[in-house]
């Protein structure tokens, strides 16, 4: 394990989980990683609410809750979020659901989806990746959000990988036609996470 | 993240497994009382209790995920997905529910060990859910 430092003592973290109990726990690994503030929403409503008031460095939200559920927040938080707050990186949690919906919650725009049973340790880690990753947030007709490659990047140089099918960094060869540069300078704009 | 100060890995997750160790009491008795509910549940058969069933059951699954008591993770998991093929199919059948609570009653004894018992209550679970995935 690193020996490096991570500090998040200026890092403030939006909980977002309709089960009080799996709120709870939830913050109680948060708090332990020495963050600066939690702020717990038991609906999605509330943390739309509260996003229209404040900003947050990071945001864990839970899949399935009632009225209006992880994805639909996520979707929100991208396209209808005010501006300061589109681009907070999101990890959704993931409690029983079936496994397609993991694509769900990507094309929804969260950064990453993280499958229970999670361990301190998973979350860190994507933590971690999220502090140190420069991908760059696309903002098109059909998809807003963190640049859904990463799963053709794999994890970041150095970093092993959690599943089996974590590929290298090394791009393959190119298929189908190249788009214009200027197409893609209009539908990237480069966001570095700040935690 | 990267500002002066902080502490390593290790350190910090220590500190979460200590602040989730110290609700581990609390949380393990919540999956009981769940449980029990589900076991309430079975043994009144209420018309309409399909969607409680799947509620609690995905409410075990919230909290035991972030437990590190897999095999009580895995049973919890499996009644999900059986209740919710059987309610989306309309094949509902109580007799399943009952064997996954049973179940999930005796992995709840020592939830995060995979002994030779739990193994074979997780087979046995896994016979139930793929019979009713083939049913309807």
């Amino acid at each position: 394990m690193s020996t490096d430092k991570i500090n998040l003592a200026q890092t403030s973290v939006m909980l977002v989980d309709d089960q009080p109990a799996s709120l709870e726990l939830l913050a109680s690994v948060v708090q332990g990683f020495g963050v600066k503030e939690q702020v717990k929403c038991t609906s999605a409503r509330a943390a739309v609410e509260a996003l229209q008031r404040r900003q947050v460095d990071l945001i864990l939200v839970d899949c399935i809750m009632p009225e209006m559920d992880g994805y639909d927040f996520v979707r929100w938080l991208r396209r209808e979020a005010p501006n300061a707050v589109r681009y907070t990186p999101a990890i959704l949690i993931l409690g029983h659901a079936a496994k397609s919906r993991v694509e769900g919650g990507r094309d929804a725009g969260a950064s990453f989806i993280l499958a229970k049973p999670l361990t301190p340790g998973v979350l860190l880690k994507r933590i971690q990746w999220l502090g140190t990753e420069e991908r760059a947030f696309v903002d098109s007709d059909v998809y807003i959000g963190p640049d859904r490659r990463v799963r053709c990047y794999g994890p970041p140089p150095g970093q092993d990988g959690r599943r089996d099918g974590d590929l290298t960094g090394d791009l393959g060869e190119p298929v189908g036609g190249n788009m214009d540069q200027s197409e893609i300078d209009m539908m990237m704009k480069p966001a570095r996470v700040s935690l | 993240m990267s500002r002066p100060g902080g502490s390593t890995a290790a350190e910090l997750l220590s500190r979460a497994q200590a602040n989730l160790d110290g609700q581990r009491e609390h949380a393990l008795g919540l999956l009981a009382g769940d449980v029990d509910r589900l076991a309430a549940l079975c043994a009144a058969r209420s018309p309409g209790a399909e969607a409680e069933v799947y509620a609690l059951s995905s409410a075990l699954v919230d909290i035991a995920g972030l437990l590190s008591i897999d095999p009580f993770y895995e049973a919890a998991y499996s009644l999900c997905e059986t209740a919710s093929h059987m309610e989306a199919a309309g094949t509902w059948r109580w007799p399943a529910v009952e064997v996954h609570v049973r179940a999930l009653s005796l992995i709840l004894l020592a939830p995060a060990e995979r002994s030779p018992a739990a193994v074979q209550l997780l087979d046995g679970l896994k016979a139930v859910r793929e019979h009713a995935g083939r049913a309807g």
